[in-house]
C-alpha cells in the first residue's frame, strides 16, 4: 500500500462511509493565514469560563514591537480583552487575547457549538437559614489568597523522584570514566598539547644547533 | 534604559572560514560546537538569550545559578556547550532545545549538564566595555569570573594559529576563532577581527522537501532565500533519520520555480525548518559529502539568504 491508496473519509453511521476527494476539501479549505485577526473587544468577565481551551504567550515578531505594546497597553488601560480569530493547523480558532503586565496572553476558546450542556438539571433545594450561615463561615474561615506555588501534583514528585533514582543508578554503571566531562579540562589539555609540542621544536632545534 | 536592563544587546558575529593563521597581533581560542548565547547576569538572577534574543534558561535550568560565579552585574558573550566523552556535542545539544516537558529537562540537566563557556564581557558594573579594546575586556572577564563547573572562562592562545587549529583539528574539535586583540565589539556585526577556521565547513538551508529513498532512507531538498523566493540548493541523505523527517509538514506545493531532474519523487512541505549542513570544505559552490547536523530554531528561514 502505498500514500496514493489512502483516501478520506467520514464514518457517518457505524460501518459507513462518504468519501471526501481531494477537490472536495480544497474547495472548503481555511486560507493559510498567520495574523490574528481582531473581530471585537469585550470586558474578560463576559467570557465564560467554560469556553477556555488552552493558553499561549504572544511575543511580537521583530518590528512589530510597538503595535503589540499599543495594544497592550490600550486594552490595559480600558480593562478590556480583544476576541480574535487566527488560523492553527488547518482549523480556523477562536481566540481571546488579554493583557498583563508582561505582555499579552492568547487563550484559545471552544465554540459555542462545542460545550455540552449540563446533563441533568439540578433542582434547588430549599435550604434552612442557619445551615447556610453555617457554610457561609466555614467558607470564610478558609479562604485566604490562592497561590500557584503552593500546589503540586504530590505523586507525579514522588514518581520523578523514584524514575531520577533509577536513572542516576544506571549512569554510575554506564559512565565513561575516561573522558573528562569538564569543558575546562578540555581547553587546558589542548592549551597543553600547543605547549608540549613548542618545547619539542625548541629542544629539535637545540639538537640541530648543538651538533652544527 | 540602558543596554543591560533593555536587554538590546546583540552577538559580533564571526566572519567565516579562512586558512589558519600566525600573527602576533591575534589570539586564537577553540570555537565550541554549541549555541551562542549572551548571559545576563546581576547579583541572585541569570538571563540566558540567545542570537534571536529568546530566553533560553527554561531549557538550561543548570545554567540558573551562574550568577555565584560572577562578582558583578554583567553581559558575558559565549557558548552553551555540552560534553559527551570529553568533547562538546551539538545533537545532544540540541535534542534538549526541543524538550518541553519541565522533568524531562531537569533530568536532562543533571544527566548531561550544559557549561556556559564565557569569551567576552560587553557589559560590567553599568558601563558598556564594547569600545574597549578586546584583550582589556578578556581582563575584565578573567577580573570577575570565578570559574566552576558550569561556567569557564575560555582559554586562548597567543599568535600561534596554525598549531592550535592543528590541534584542535586533531581531535577532530569543531574549529579555533581567530580575534584581533585590539579589536572592538561591533553589536550584530560580522567584521574581519573576529575570523573562524573550520574543520568541517557548514552552513544553514531552508528545507524544502524530501524525497524517501529506500525503507529508512531519506534525503533532505535544501533551498536557501533570495529576497523572498526559495532557491534550490541540493541534498542531504546522511544523518537524515525519520525522526528528522516527521517533525516536518507536508504542504504538497512545489517552492521552486526552477528545478533540476532526480526531484520528481519529492514530497514538499512547508519551508518553516533551517537546518545545519556540514560539508568537506571546498572550493567549489557545492556540497561535499553533507551531512544533516540538525535543525535550529535560532535561524530563522528568511534570515537564511544566498
Amino acid at each position: 500500500m502505498t500514500n496514493a491508496d489512502i483516501i478520506k473519509g467520514y464514518e457517518y453511521e457505524k460501518g459507513k462511509y462518504v468519501v471526501m476527494t481531494d477537490e472536495d476539501l480544497e474547495k472548503i479549505k481555511t486560507k493559510k493565514d498567520k495574523t490574528i485577526h481582531i473581530i471585537q473587544f469585550a470586558r474578560m468577565a463576559e467570557v465564560n469560563m467554560i469556553y477556555y481551551e488552552k493558553d499561549y504567550y504572544a511575543v511580537p515578531d521583530t518590528g512589530a514591537e510597538k503595535a503589540y505594546e499599543l495594544l497592550r497597553q490600550a486594552l490595559l488601560s480600558q480593562k478590556k480583552v480583544a476576541i480574535a480569530k487566527t488560523v492553527m493547523g488547518t482549523n480556523e480558532k477562536l481566540l481571546v487575547l488579554y493583557p498583563t503586565r508582561e505582555g499579552i496572553i492568547v487563550k484559545t476558546l471552544f465554540y459555542y457549538d462545542e460545550i455540552a450542556a449540563m446533563p441533568k438539571t439540578v433542582p434547588k433545594m430549599k435550604l434552612d437559614e442557619n445551615e447556610l450561615n453555617m457554610a457561609k463561615m466555614l467558607i470564610e474561615n478558609m479562604t485566604k489568597p490562592f497561590v500557584a506555588e503552593e500546589y503540586q501534583d504530590e505523586y507525579q514528585a514522588r514518581l520523578r523522584e523514584a524514575i531520577m533514582k533509577k536513572i542516576q543508578g544506571q549512569d554510575i554503571v554506564a559512565v565513561d570514566t575516561a573522558a573528562s566531562s569538564n569543558v575546562i579540562d578540555l581547553m587546558e589539555a589542548l592549551k597543553k598539547s600547543l605547549e608540549l609540542s613548542e618545547k619539542k621544536d625548541q629542544r629539535s632545534q637545540k639538537r640541530l644547533t648543538g651538533t652544527a | 534604559m540602558d543596554l543591560f536592563s533593555s536587554r538590546g544587546a546583540s552577538p559580533m558575529l564571526i566572519a567565516s572560514q579562512c586558512q589558519a593563521f600566525d600573527d602576533p597581533d591575534y589570539i586564537y581560542e577553540l570555537k565550541m560546537d554549541g549555541f551562542r548565547c549572551l548571559a545576563y547576569i546581576e547579583p541572585g538572577k541569570v538571563d540566558l538569550r540567545n542570537k534571536r534574543n529568546m530566553k533560553m534558561l527554561d531549557k538550561f535550568p543548570e545554567l540558573g545559578e551562574l550568577h555565584q560565579a560572577v562578582s558583578a552585574t554583567c553581559i558575558l558573550d559565549g557558548e552553551v556547550v555540552v560534553l559527551v566523552n570529553g568533547v562538546p556535542d551539538f545533537y545532544r545539544l540540541q535534542k534538549r532545545t526541543l524538550l518541553t516537558d519541565r522533568f524531562k529537562i531537569h533530568m536532562e540537566a543533571s544527566r548531561c549538564p550544559a557549561s556556559f563557556v564565557a569569551f567576552d564581557c560587553l557589559y560590567l558594573d553599568r558601563q558598556e566595555l564594547n569600545w574597549m579594546p578586546l584583550m582589556e575586556r578578556k581582563n575584565q572577564l578573567l577580573d570577575n569570573v570565578k570559574e566552576n563547573s558550569r561556567i569557564a572562562v575560555s582559554r586562548f592562545v597567543e599568535g600561534k594559529g596554525k598549531a592550535f587549529y592543528q590541534a584542535a583539528a586533531a581531535r577532530k574539535l569543531e574549529g579555533i576563532v581567530a580575534k584581533r586583540k585590539e579589536s572592538l565589539y561591533y553589536m550584530g556585526r560580522r567584521t574581519k577581527d573576529w575570523v573562524k577556521f573550520k574543520r568541517m565547513a557548514d552552513e544553514e538551508f531552508v528545507v524544502a522537501g524530501y524525497i524517501q529513498k529506500g525503507r529508512r532512507t531519506y534525503s533532505l531538498i535544501l533551498a536557501k532565500c533570495r529576497e523572498h523566493t526559495l532557491v534550490y540548493k541540493g541534498h542531504v541523505t546522511s544523518g537524515v533519520t525519520k525522526e528528522v523527517i516527521r517533525q516536518l509538514t507536508v504542504t504538497g506545493i512545489r517552492p521552486f520555480h526552477i528545478l533540476p531532474m532526480g526531484n520528481e519523487e519529492a514530497v514538499w512541505v512547508a519551508p518553516t525548518h533551517v537546518c545545519r549542513i556540514e560539508y568537506m570544505p571546498n572550493t567549489k559552490d557545492v556540497l561535499r559529502q553533507p551531512v544533516f547536523r540538525g535543525f535550529r530554531d535560532d535561524v530563522l528561514p528568511r534570515e537564511v539568504q544566498i
